[in-house]
């Protein structure tokens, strides 16, 4: 035990001199959680969020005018109007989202939100169907919006109405969104970072030294996963703390927290051990490490949110330990519910873990051989 | 009480009264460096256990002839079963990296207090070997002995000593740390810890820059943190990977005198190296690879004038 902790006090000590290195388990998640926590804040107010569109009239009547000026006044949408061919330039740049064409004729039907006739079309990339159909809801709710106020229908939109879920005690502060990327990130971080250590180990010829020492290759191994253990542990406390008093997150269930962020430091931990083994350079180490783990925070929705994931992505999403972290950290701090919705993903988790370091071990002691 | 000298018998020697008549000495004739550890030990600079340190023997020179004073039988066999063991001993070692065959049955035994050079061209298995020895690889066949005992094993490993052919220590840490870490995973604590790492920095003259980070260290310090870090636990057998390569004359000669030293206090030393002076300077034997497989183990010519040793 003794030759374990002396191998994980030695990584720690070598962590803490690495400034490059202590830059990536530190500060990177720090910094990485102000720019999401930035972003999201700004998608929660919703200020200057709305899509772009080039706008072309072809008809110029009075009525296709008003409802122009009608639109621009709503601000959902901003609205840069053009000709036809300047605005479809622009959605080739990249500028807008979609150019809407106010067709001749338009001024002829006034009710044409009543679909007595197709007056205008929205063109858009393909890939972007889902702005493209939010966008024709905006001009439909743009001209609906005359209607009822020349008292012509009542409010359509009064059929449905968006609440707060009963499950959710309060909507989620972008502090509280972003909180459990940043633990992830910094759990990423601090595994990659130590991930190239047992490479160092092997270019610096120490590994062979410590391998002749009366210390066995899983006692190595488990000096290397206890320093990285360690680490993890000290980050995903800190920016945790930094979280829950200093930005006012949350806490659903402290036990839940803890079982969460032991689990999602254990699976972290194996990960690095397996990482650890999969080359014989720095360099190769420090690909594979970052490759694999950015793969796992992709496909986990750390990076790319889920939403806009195609649905086997989504369930390809399942094997990453990052999702199962995100939903255990999630119920903890903000989500709520009962305990099986942390405790399922905390087991999972520390199974993961446990293969990433029983494979570890072997392929280190394959090495020997 | 058996006095006076043994008859010879084949390669096996043995001592006439001094033990039960069932048990036999089975070590063969050494030349002088036997004789050089036999004297090592009977002054006691090299102990191995209680039995060696409350008894004295006096051993001869040329062939083996004990001399046993106030000594029971069993005191013998536990002594001779600890002493008469080579200190490092390889026995058909094989080695495979993949399809190809590195190391080819060989075969090596060096006694306490003895030097051995390995000589041969790059790729010839030196490294292997000493990397089998030192239990840092798995031979696919035959074994590695340190006093006796299979190297996997991690009690033949705490008698052994290994600097590898690169610096192999921590940049980031000062001579010190290093050196104490080193000490800590062979064992060593507190009091026991804390004198044999100073005494490591002095003997190899870093305990003046002790808490220096390796890093800024010149190519000779470093050969010396390394060679620190391996002597910290007084080892019985030193496995020195090209030990002097890229080393200046004076951190050259202070690493002679470190390992001659070493030597005298009973140390066996094998090193793979490429130049003869140090192995003319250390070694008494020297075994040469080719291939991976030995061509010739022979001893080094000696020149008593020129020997640093008694």
């Amino acid at each position: 035990m003794s030759a374990i902790v002396t191998i994980a006090l030695k990584d720690l000590r070598l962590v803490l001199r690495d400034h490059a290195g202590l830059f990536w388990i530190a500060a990177f998640p720090i910094l990485f959680a102000l720019f999401l926590g930035a972003v999201l804040e700004r998608w929660s107010s919703r200020d200057d969020l709305a899509l772009t569109v080039g706008l072309a009239d072809l008809d110029r009547s009075p009525e296709a005018r008003n409802y122009v000026a009608r639109l621009m006044a709503a601000g959902t949408l901003t609205v840069h109007e053009s000709g036809l061919d300047a605005a479809r330039a622009s959605l080739q740049h990249g500028d807008i989202d979609a150019v809407v064409v106010l067709q001749k004729g338009f001024g002829a039907v006034p009710d044409w939100y009543a679909g007595t006739a197709e007056v205008m079309h929205v063109e858009a990339d393909p890939s972007r169907r889902r702005e493209a159909g939010y966008v024709k809801g905006l001009l439909l709710e743009a001209g609906l919006s005359r209607a009822i106020e020349d008292e012509l229908m009542s409010d359509p939109r009064s059929a449905v109405k968006v609440v707060q879920a009963a499950s959710l005690h309060a909507t989620p502060s972008a502090a509280e969104l972003v909180t459990p990327a940043a633990v992830l990130w910094g759990l990423i971080g601090c595994a990659a970072a130590f991930a190239i250590s047992l490479a160092s180990e092997k270019r610096a010829g120490t590994l062979r030294r410590l391998r002749s020492l009366p210390i066995s290759d899983w006692q190595i191994l488990t000096g290397k996963a206890l320093a990285c253990f360690s680490a993890c542990l000290a980050i995903a406390v800190a920016i945790l703390a930094g979280a829950l008093l200093g930005f006012g997150v949350r806490l659903e269930s402290a036990l839940g927290l803890a079982m969460a962020v032991v689990a999602l430091t254990f699976c972290f931990t194996g990960i690095m051990a397996a990482i650890s083994t999969m080359g014989s350079s720095e360099q190769a180490v420090a690909g594979a490490g970052w490759g694999s783990l950015l793969v796992l925070g992709m496909i986990g929705g750390i990076m790319v949110p889920r939403m806009i994931m195609p649905s086997w992505l989504v369930s390809l999403g399942g094997l990453s330990p990052v999702r199962w972290g995100l939903v255990a950290l999630e119920h903890s701090l903000w989500r709520g519910g009962s305990a099986l919705d942390w405790l399922l993903p905390c087991v999972w988790l520390v199974m993961m873990g446990l293969c990433g370091l029983c494979g570890g071990a072997m392929v280190l002691r394959r090495s020997a051989a | 009480m058996a006095q006076g000298f043994p008859h010879e018998t084949g390669s096996f020697l043995c001592l006439p009264g001094a033990l039960p008549h069932n048990v036999s000495i089975s070590f063969e004739p050494q030349r002088s460096a036997g004789a050089r550890a036999a004297r090592a030990f009977a002054e006691g600079r090299v102990c191995h256990g209680e039995a060696a340190r409350k008894n004295r023997v006096i051993s001869w020179l040329n062939n083996v002839c004990l001399t046993l004073r106030g000594l029971s039988g069993a005191d013998v066999i536990g002594l001779v079963g600890m002493e008469l063991a080579w200190a490092l001993e390889a026995r058909d070692l094989s080695k495979w990296y993949g399809e190809r065959r590195v190391l080819r049955d060989v075969s090596i035994r060096l006694a306490a207090g003895e030097g051995m050079a390995l000589l041969g061209p790059n790729g010839s298995g030196k490294t292997t070997l000493l990397c089998l020895l030192a239990g840092v690889l798995r031979a696919d066949h035959g074994s590695a002995l340190c006093g006796g005992v299979c190297t996997s094993h991690k009690r033949a490993r705490r008698g052994v000593g290994f600097v590898p052919q690169s610096g192999a220590v921590y940049d980031d840490l000062s001579a010190l740390e290093n050196v104490a870490l080193f000490g800590r995973l062979h064992g060593l604590r507190g009091p026991t810890l804390r004198t044999s790492v100073e005494a490591s920095l002095r003997q190899t003259e870093l305990w003046d820059q002790r808490d220096a980070r390796a890093n800024t260290y010149s190519g000779g310090m470093r050969r010396r943190l390394s060679l620190a870090c391996a002597l910290v636990h007084a080892p019985a057998v030193l496995l020195l990977d090209e030990p002097f390569e890229g080393v200046d004359e004076d951190s050259r000669a202070h690493l002679l005198e470190v390992l001659s030293d070493s030597k005298r206090r009973g140390v066996a030393l094998l090193l793979s190296t490429h130049r003869l002076e140090e192995v003319a300077a250390l070694c008494e034997q020297f075994t040469l690879l080719r291939d991976g497989a030995v061509v010739a183990t022979r001893a080094v010519p000696e020149s008593d004038a020129d020997s640093p040793y008694p």
